[in-house]
């Protein structure tokens, strides 16, 4: 197994329990936009690329035939596996799989989820490729994921700010680079929106397991020594003892030609 | 036990992309998935078959008569 894999599987295995109970990936706004703009039907076949707790794909099960969810980590699989137990949903399956070699045949699903998770990939243009090349002809691939401002100090900083909370951070795009990779991969970009989500501080180190060296690093990019770019992006913002900031999410919803 | 609707659209992530019917897969001794095309053979542990290519891998060359349980 690559470096990479090792790193997603060590961290999120580790604090898988965090992630499925977490506001911020159970109940974010982009999941309520998702199901809006995807417009589900009750005879689709749905894939869930990067399930991790599952969130995506308990949501979408309901409204559909039948839901496969894939993860690289089988402990956010188990966790996941545990919340659609409890709520008696029997038609979504949890399957280990590598988001850039997805073990499906062609043209198989009527839409494809991928949510907040293509950060974390090694290759983003392979991963959309690969979720573009299981989708249908006619079919829908729905991405949500951060995103960065375009200017490249600023991405740069932001990024290096994720890698320091979460060292399976990989790269966080521009939306417009988004965009480009759907177009490499066939897939015709219908709507594009981005959501502001205020995030508290604490809660976000922890579910990345950060030390308290590495808490006090994240606040001193985020409080300290940040460029004004970079503090216009984030919103960073205190009340009381508690610290909050803003990332930004982009939707990109396309149709395979 | 791996569903036939299942089985019908998964395929060897390895082989997949290499053309139409490529990566097919043969479900043996109720616990592994053998690959048609390059012989990788993925284990199936409590009916979940483990589909990444590393584990694929580890006994590719392991004659099917002679593949034990998964581990």
């Amino acid at each position: 197994m690559n470096d990479s894999n090792q790193l997603i599987q060590q961290q999120f295995g580790a604090h898988a329990n965090l992630y499925a109970t977490s506001d911020v990936h159970a109940k974010g706004a982009s999941l309520a936009r998702l199901v809006a703009l995807t417009n589900p039907q009750r005879d689709w076949q749905v894939l869930d690329v990067s399930t991790g707790a599952g969130h995506t794909a308990l949501t979408f099960a309901p409204r559909v035939a039948r839901v496969i969810a894939t993860d690289l980590t089988l402990q956010m699989l188990d966790a996941a596996r545990q919340l659609a137990a409890e709520r008696g949903l029997a038609n979504i399956e949890f399957k280990p799989a590598d988001a850039h070699a997805l073990p499906f045949d062609d043209n198989t699903f009527d839409l494809v989820t991928n949510r907040l998770a293509l950060h974390h990939f090694t290759n983003a243009r392979k991963g959309i490729a690969e979720m573009a090349r299981v989708c249908k002809p006619g079919g829908v691939v729905a991405l949500v994921d951060n995103i960065v401002p375009p200017d490249k100090p600023t991405a740069g900083y932001l990024n290096h700010f994720e890698q320091v909370h979460s060292p399976s951070h990989n790269w966080a795009y521009p939306v417009a680079r988004l965009e480009v990779y759907f177009a490499d991969a066939r897939l015709k970009v219908e709507h594009t929106e981005t959501l502001r989500k205020e995030m508290e501080f604490e809660p976000w180190a922890e579910r990345a397991g950060a030390s308290a060296a590495t808490k006090e690093k994240l606040r001193a990019l985020l409080l300290r020594d940040v460029p004004e770019s970079v503090r216009q992006f984030l919103t960073p913002r205190a009340d009381g003892d508690k610290i909050f900031f803003t990332l930004t999410e982009a939707i990109v919803i396309g149709r395979k030609e | 036990m791996v569903s036939p609707e299942l089985l019908e659209i998964l395929r060897c992530p390895a082989c997949v992309r290499n053309g139409p019917n490529a990566g097919m897969l043969d479900f043996v001794r109720q616990t592994w998935l053998v690959c048609h095309d390059c012989g990788r053979k993925y284990p199936v542990k409590n009916d979940i078959p483990i589909m990444l290519i590393e584990e694929g891998d580890k006994h590719k060359e392991t004659p099917v008569e002679q593949l034990g349980a998964p581990a």
